[in-house]
């Protein structure tokens, strides 16, 4: 059951990084990078189950920092629109 | 056995908000989508991981992934949402 958790995981990392061939603006770039920071999160705790050793879980929190500071970052380079 | 039902759990929550994400019509429906699906499913994977590890210092790393999580997530969103509403003053 963990294997089917961690292949429907690797799908919605899939359908996540095919996301901008369809949404093309600068916010659904940022969105996808907020939203693929905490599926590496996701990713790392199920790294923790997988080998029965709490250290990923430590990278999961640095993943979860990193992520929110690139957003806050990327998300002041989003145009916005005219008056 | 509940450790795996709560991640699998979790895991269709992620698959859920990229679903949405690919779906639907507007950038703020995308960062609603983004947002409360993914910190649904951070909060699933975060209890199987406190059921699986319950030493102190697991469970702390636990509770500071989940404090950190549901506090920033709506600060990202707020933040990509400002700047899609407002020009901004520079």
């Amino acid at each position: 059951m963990l294997t089917l958790a961690t292949i429907i995981l690797g799908l919605a990392v899939l359908i996540t990084l095919f996301t901008p061939a369809v949404a093309k603006g600068d916010a659904d770039k940022v969105i996808v990078i907020d939203i693929l920071s905490f599926e590496v999160l996701g990713l790392c705790i199920l790294l923790a189950f997988h080998d029965e050793n709490p250290l990923p879980l430590q990278f999961g929190l640095l993943v979860a920092m990193l992520g929110f500071l690139s957003t806050l970052v990327l998300s002041r380079f989003i145009k916005p629109p005219k008056p | 056995m509940i450790v795996d039902l709560l991640a699998l759990l979790g895991s269709l929550c992620f698959l859920i908000a990229s679903v949405g994400l690919l779906r639907l019509p507007d950038s703020f429906a995308r960062i609603h989508a983004a947002t409360k699906a993914s910190a649904l499913g951070i909060l699933l994977l975060v209890l199987a991981a406190m059921i699986q590890f319950p030493a102190p210092g697991s469970i702390f790393i636990s509770l500071m992934t989940m404090v950190l999580v549901f506090l920033t997530a709506p600060m990202a969103c707020q933040a990509i949402a400002s700047r899609l509403i407002s020009p901004s003053k520079k």
